[in-house]
């Protein structure tokens, strides 16, 4: 046997059984899936307050939350987990009304959404499920930056992002 | 004879040290405290473009947001070297030559390639570490790239 018959283990077994067997890993997934959730949702409200010339960023960031939550439902899933399903609706953190306020839901959705992957990789060894939670880190921090220039908010990207 | 045997006691140790690879961090240190440097120049070169340079209506917005990745690369280097402690490298002394100065142009795409670099270099860094610095080298990975996705 050499290195290379240990690696051709299958990533997703792996990954599936650092999910299904450390409790933490599990709960900080289930985390990161729920805030993905809410980030689909809160997408479909701010769509409603955005002018037609922001429709293809909203679309793009929906869509990109919606790939997170698929790949952490399936991650839990295979895991034999029970992934956390959407809630019917969610409270936001201050009234939506106006395009000002939809922009900084946006910005508040993807600030979730990059604290919940962040908290994945403080709470996981496997090297796939950390790849997966830096992407999840990094596409968040980058949207979030993208949705400050918008808003004139500064700085545009926090230094240490996800961290809180 | 004390002298005699000093010899053998150092090689033994300088083996010693050899034998163990630095720590990964002290590089990501070092690129974090010299993409700062980089990036504060570039800064200067957008407020301030050199004779001849026509002035831009975007330089000093160009010049704050560098500002602001600098401040963002030293906040990187501090967070790093607090969690190396002993091992952190000691900081560069203060550059005294004054930096040449430079076309906008051309030092906003060293700093691109600088932050492509440095994201990378952290990020390849995340599958390894213990899950704390994991979690912190992945956090200073992300925040490259999304500067340089403003940046573009």
């Amino acid at each position: 046997m050499n290195g290379a018959a240990v690696n051709a283990i299958p990533a997703q077994q792996k990954t599936g059984s650092e999910l299904a067997g450390d409790p933490d890993t599990a709960d900080a997934v289930q985390v990161a899936l729920g805030a993905e959730h809410a980030a689909v949702w809160c997408y479909g409200l701010i769509a409603a307050f955005l002018p037609a010339a922001l429709e293809k960023w909203t679309r793009m960031d929906a869509d990109a939350h919606r790939a997170r939550r698929d790949t952490a439902v399936r991650l839990l899933t295979d895991a034999g987990r029970r992934p956390v399903a959407a809630e019917p609706a969610y409270r936001t953190p201050s009234p939506v009304t106006d395009q000002a306020t939809a922009v900084q839901l946006a910005q508040a959705a993807e600030h979730d959404s990059a604290a919940a992957w962040h908290s994945v990789l403080e709470r996981c060894d496997d090297a796939d499920l950390r790849r997966t939670a830096l992407d999840g880190l990094t596409d968040a921090a980058t949207r979030g930056a993208r949705w400050a220039a918008k808003a004139g908010t500064r700085p545009l990207v926090p230094p240490m992002p996800g961290e809180t | 004879m004390t002298a005699a045997l000093a010899i053998p006691a150092a090689a033994v140790s300088v083996a010693g040290c050899a034998d163990k690879a630095p720590d990964p961090l002290i590089a990501l240190v070092r690129q974090a405290r010299s993409d700062a440097a980089l990036i504060d120049a570039a800064a200067r070169a957008w407020q301030s473009p050199p004779a001849g340079q026509p002035d831009r209506p975007t330089g000093p917005i160009t010049a704050t947001l560098l500002t602001a990745v600098a401040e963002a690369r030293r906040v990187h280097a501090d967070k790093m070297a607090a969690e190396l402690g002993d091992d952190a490298p000691p900081p560069p002394p203060a550059d005294q030559s004054p930096t040449p100065a430079q076309e906008p142009a051309a030092a906003l795409t060293a700093v691109l390639t600088a932050l492509d670099a440095s994201q990378r270099n952290a990020a390849a860094l995340v599958p390894g570490l213990s899950r704390h610095r994991a979690a912190l080298v992945g956090s200073v990975s992300a925040c490259c790239a999304a500067y340089r996705s403003v940046l573009l």
